[in-house]
């Protein structure tokens, strides 16, 4: 029996709206999901998130390193800090590889979409791997290790400057200088302090810029570390000119520092913003249209509007010290150039091949040419849908994050951290209850739980383990007694 | 005709299916000796390459002599201190520290004491023995502990110069061996290794 299909171009229209519809139903479930797991992320529900990254992982090979980062933030969350850093020692490995280009990958996103690339992070998210692991090292009490992440956070950096000074790359993002501020209280608390001295210097010029370019300036205890640092260093010419420059700094005495200990407080809060894909329309006089994709950043979700940490008898203020949101916006504006460029380059193109097909199937001469014509139309409908920009990123990054420093007097202290709402409204309160030595810089990783929109309860907040090494066992690295999280 | 062309597809099936399967994985020995660079990173090839190095330079110095020549017929007695990691790697410094400590033994030029977190458990064993269940002639005795004359300790630290593609690692590793009733530095040594990794740009 043979039977004879036979289409009409209108009929092919509503195929290929049928087709696409069910295929960007398929990509927004997937999106909506990751998004939904990273609003679980934001509002402490760990063990939620836990569970929808699980019906994500392993769907598509092209976002393997998304999901292995996803899965590394929630086990820091989780307080599991060891298999947090395998994570991201396999997140690091696969950045290396990535680096070799997949000559089919980029084939396929060129002519395609970039979602047929494998996705790799932008530059800051890269340097987030190693953050989040020293993260990790320090809430383990591994300075030693932290001070690895560090030097790899320093070396990167320098990586990526080289690169950009040798193709004459203008870009906002030359240096992190939250990272940079971040490896120099590291390689204080290890002793080496012209190295910290390098960091905070690096991390200072740094946040000039982010001051002009995102409005988040220096936090005012980078002045000190700077005098401090470059004061231990015996570097006494820096020292000098730092001291000129910030003549309200008074800085702690020698016989003060070795007889006090310091708690540095670092805190993410929110959730970084979204990339959506937009679309720029053009309809032409026969209804066919013309479409331009590109990405957008929403803004990014924080509740958190105030951070305090009360310790010693002191209530201070925790200061902004990295906006990722920015951050990330700024780093795709600087690259829309060349993003817009290869989305009207691809509409151009898809544009003319469905003016082709359409004129073939108008004067077919015969059925097979004619349907033929009518099925290739319908692809290319559904492929100009398929076209979205790629909107991959690292969801389950905090929005900002904030430093504090306290000197504490030897001995046993509770600290309280309060994160509150817009009109003071306190949220969430996190309380460790720690032991510090004289001499000595303790280092706590907090992330601020906010109301979920759902009404879900968040869960615990992670213990540091820096109680679990007895004291006697551990000489030189510090320990708590007991420490207790809400 | 067409029975022998199924067979002949089913045989191609069936060995592409066969192929397919030994790809996943395979698992060659190799001699434990045999260079193996795999990433590039530090490995067991560096640790053992550097501790005898190292441990030779140590024991060859002018330190060794002057010492057995003061206290004839005895051997001084080692210990290894703590070494840092101060390079990019997350190095495990614990099987470095193992392999110094081999090779100071296999040399039989020095004595070796067991390190700080060993004695512990050495401790608690010998406590152990005196607790009544133990026969008087095999406890060891108490109070009788060799204390180390020398303390061998050092740093690992790296150099990393990178640009698109291609990484120089040049790690460096510095030891000093310090005489714990005097605090004089008897001994400095270091050795270097350079290594260079290159990543291609592409692949199919």
């Amino acid at each position: 029996m043979r039977t004879t299909i036979s289409f009409s171009l209108r009929q092919a229209g509503l195929l290929s709206v049928l087709l696409a519809f069910f295929m960007l139903q398929a990509c927004a479930t997937h999106a909506q999901l990751r998004g939904r797991m990273a609003t679980d992320v934001r509002c402490g529900a760990y063990k939620s998130a836990d569970k929808r990254l699980a019906e994500l992982e392993g769907q598509s090979r092209k976002d393997v390193l998304m999901d292995v980062l996803d899965r590394a933030m929630i086990a820091h969350l989780e307080g599991r800090y060891a298999d947090s850093n395998q994570l991201l020692e396999r997140g690091k490995e696969l950045i290396e590889k990535y680096f070799t280009k997949d000559i089919s990958d980029e084939l396929a996103a060129i002519a395609w979409n970039d979602t047929g690339r494998a996705w790799q992070g932008e530059e800051f998210e890269r340097i987030m791997v190693n953050l989040l692991a020293a993260f990790n090292y320090l809430q383990m009490g591994d300075l030693e290790n932290a001070a690895v992440e560090a030097r790899q956070i320093n070396q990167r950096l320098q990586v990526y400057t080289d690169k950009l000074k040798k193709y004459k790359v203008k870009t906002s993002y030359v240096q992190d200088p939250f990272a940079q501020y971040l490896a120099g209280m590291i390689q204080e608390a290890t002793g080496e302090y012209s190295d910290a001295f390098i960091s905070y210097r690096d991390a200072w010029e740094g946040y000039e810029q982010t001051a002009r370019d995102f409005g988040i300036p220096a936090p005012s205890s980078l002045r000190e570390a700077l005098v401090r640092a470059a004061e231990l260093s015996e570097n006494t010419e820096e020292a000098a000119k730092y001291h000129s420059m910030f003549p309200e700094i008074k800085t702690p005495s020698q016989k003060f520092l070795k007889s006090h200990g310091r708690l540095v407080l670092v805190t993410s809060s929110g959730g970084i913003a979204r990339k959506y894909s937009a679309k720029w329309i053009i309809p032409d006089p026969e209804l066919d249209t013309f479409v331009i994709y590109y990405h957008k950043y929403g803004k990014g979700t924080s509740r958190t509007r105030r951070i305090e940490i009360k310790v010693g008898g002191k209530t201070q203020k925790v200061e902004v010290a990295h906006d990722l949101t920015a951050l990330a916006r700024k780093s795709l504006e600087e690259k829309s150039g060349q993003l817009k460029a290869r989305a009207v380059a691809k509409a151009i193109a898809m544009y003319a091949a469905k003016k082709v097909t359409k004129t073939v199937a108008k004067h077919a001469k015969n059925e097979a040419t004619q349907v033929v014509s009518i099925l290739a139309n319908v692809a290319l409908n559904v492929a100009e849908l398929a076209l979205q920009a790629d909107t991959r990123s690292w969801m389950t990054l905090p929005d900002k994050l904030g430093v504090s420093n306290v000197y504490l007097k030897p001995g046993r202290h509770t600290a309280v951290v309060y994160f509150s709402a817009e009109g003071g409204r306190v949220f969430d309160r996190q309380v460790v209850t720690f032991d510090i030595r004289a001499g000595e810089t303790r280092f706590l990783v907090l992330r601020s739980r906010e109301p979920h929109p759902d009404g879900k309860q968040a869960d615990p907040a992670p213990k540091p383990l820096w109680n679990i090494v007895p004291q006697a066992q551990q000489p030189g690295t510090g320990a708590t007694l007991s420490l207790l999280s809400e | 005709m067409r029975r022998i062309a199924a067979c002949i597809a089913l045989s191609v099936l069936f060995v592409i299916m066969a192929s397919g399967c030994a790809a996943t994985r395979e698992v060659t020995r190799v001699d434990p000796g045999k260079t193996t660079d795999l990433s590039g990173r530090w490995n067991d090839t560096d640790s053992q390459q550097v501790a005898g190095t190292i441990v030779n330079d140590c024991l060859a110095a002018g330190w060794l002599p002057e010492w057995v020549d003061a206290h004839p017929g005895k051997k001084p007695v080692v210990i290894v201190g703590s070494i840092a990691n101060k390079s990019h790697e997350h190095i495990n410094v614990q099987t470095f520290v193992k392999d110094i400590q081999s090779a100071l033994i296999n040399s039989r030029k020095v004595k070796f004491v067991s390190s700080r977190d060993e004695r512990g458990e050495v401790r608690d064993e010998r406590r152990d023995q005196h607790q009544g269940y133990t026969s008087e002639e095999t406890r060891a005795g108490v109070g009788q502990e060799t204390g180390a004359a020398f303390m061998l300790k050092g740093s690992l630290n790296t150099i990393v110069d990178e640009l698109e593609g291609k990484r120089a690692v040049w790690y460096q590793v510095n030891m000093e061996l310090h005489d714990l009733t005097t605090n004089e530095i008897s001994w400095i040594g270091q050795h270097k290794i350079k290594k260079i990794i290159t990543k291609g740009s592409s692949r199919w």
